[in-house]
């Protein structure tokens, strides 16, 4: 198998995602293997933030210089009806024109961490597909979207003025999580001094960088040039300090990781799960029940790949 | 397993979208995943949508008026593009007789303003060309 005479067209790419999402475990295996190196934006913030107007233009600029950008917007899905309603695209219409672009969504699937399982699997299938930066918008509840870390090599935090204050960020844990503060919609509240506050609390990392903070309006497309040139500057550190392998590996290791909890998942969800509560309850060490599970219950997920 | 993708979009000028909004809030609660891209459409950027999306059902919200030229672009683009197992539906107000000639189009089913979200869920997936 050849990924990248599978991955040939925009509709080859679209139906491979989906072939994955439905549990394709040997195409995902061949688009990990493709992967080329990709660079991955991930970006998280609260609800209406402005994440997908930023991306948006942000990806504008890069498709306008002839770059391959493929965008990932993430949405919740219902924890009622297991629907979802994706509206990303609602502000990326202007990117429509453009035939390096390409833009899928996707729902959590009730996950939690901001991402569906699958995720990763879809930008390794981008990645195959030639594309050059893949962003990634997560579900931003402001506290757990941490699990972007684990696949982007730049993660943009998109913060209001209007909203909080620098100590939820700090509580939030998201100063750890964000490489680059963008402060949007800072055509409300008092833009200036948040920005203020932000600059005191950053401080260098473990790796050695240092996150920055900028101020935007994305809906003017003010910010969108130094936003790019902070983007750049981070890739050319880490790519300076030879990070880049690490993040490449973390990503392959996360796929890897994901495939292994929706597995279980999946498992769980399988309501002749019911006989091992007999099992437990006569006495048998849970741990050892659940030995028996993955053993009994594990084959026969997915469309499984040749050995 | 998968959830049956819709893409609703709100192709041409009228810039209302109230309705069409309700309709993916609605089937999201009948648990199908709404791909909702807003108003303004062009049959170009529904199409493309549809792809990248590789959705199930593509549903138009119209009330411009302008339905027999939309739904005539997006069925050319469908068929240019390969979208034989997509199903086409349409809401809004649109007259009897060209209901008629929509459906004759290729078109799987207009529904009234009014009908339940329960009747448009049930001839999705009754409908449906593709497995899930
Ligand atoms: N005033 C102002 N409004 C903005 C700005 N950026 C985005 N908006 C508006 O804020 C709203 C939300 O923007 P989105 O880009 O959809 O935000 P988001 O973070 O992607 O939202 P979710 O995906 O729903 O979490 C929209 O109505 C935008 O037009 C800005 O800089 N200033
Ligand atoms: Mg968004």
């Amino acid at each position: 198998m050849n990924i990248a005479d599978i991955l040939k067209d925009r509709k080859s790419i679209a139906k491979a995602i989906t072939e994955i999402e439905e549990g394709n475990t040997e195409l995902a295996t061949e688009a990990l293997r493709g992967i080329r190196g990709a660079w991955v934006i991930g970006v998280t913030g609260v609800p209406g933030s402005g994440k997908s107007t930023l991306i948006s233009k942000i990806a504008l600029k890069l498709a306008l210089e002839g770059k391959k950008i493929g965008i990932l917007g993430i949405d919740p899905t219902s924890p009622f009806s297991g629907g979802a309603v994706l509206g990303d695209r609602i502000r990326m219409r202007e990117l429509n024109k453009f035939e390096n672009v390409f833009i899928r969504s996707i729902s959590t699937g009730g996950k939690l961490g901001g991402m569906s399982y699958h995720t990763p699997d879809i930008v390794n299938v981008l990645d195959a597909a030639g594309f050059d930066t893949i962003f990634i918008e997560t579900v931003g509840t402001g506290q757990d979207e941490v699990d972007v870390m684990n696949i982007a090599n730049t993660v943009l935090v998109v913060i209001v003025p209007t909203l909080g204050d620098e100590v939820q960020v700090i509580k939030a844990g998201q100063l750890e999580i964000g490489d680059i503060f963008i402060l949007n919609k800072s055509d409300q509240g008092a833009a200036d001094e948040k920005i203020k506050e932000m600059t005191l609390i950053m401080k260098e990392r473990k790796d050695g960088w240092i996150p920055r903070i900028v101020k935007s309006v994305a809906v003017r497309n003010q910010g969108i040039d130094e936003i790019l040139r902070l983007i750049v500057e981070h890739r050319e550190f880490i790519e300076r300090n030879g990070l880049k392998k690490n993040k490449l590996r973390q990503r392959i290791l996360y796929t890897i990781k994901q495939h292994a909890l929706n597995r279980m998942d999946e498992i769980m969800k399988n309501e002749e799960i019911e006989v091992y509560i007999e099992k437990v309850m006569s006495g048998k060490d849970i741990s050892k029940v659940i030995d028996e599970i993955m053993l009994e219950m594990g084959v026969g997920y997915g469309k499984r790949g040749k050995d | 397993m998968r959830k049956i993708r819709v893409l609703i979009a709100k192709p041409g000028l009228d810039g209302h979208d109230r309705g069409a909004k309700v309709l993916a809030r609605s089937l999201m609660d009948e648990g199908f995943e709404v791909i909702y891209t807003g108003i303004h459409q062009t049959a170009e950027d529904i199409v493309r949508s549809a792809i990248e999306e590789d959705v199930d059902v593509i549903g138009l919200s119209i009330l411009s008026g302008a339905h027999m030229y939309h739904f005539r672009r997006i069925l050319e683009l469908m068929k240019e593009n390969g979208l034989n197992d997509v199903l086409l539906i349409g809401g809004g107000i649109v007259p009897e007789d060209d209901k008629n000639k929509l459906i004759e189009m290729g078109v799987d089913a207009i529904f009234n303003p009014g009908t339940s979200i329960k009747e448009i869920s049930d001839f999705i997936r009754k409908n449906l060309r593709r497995r899930v």
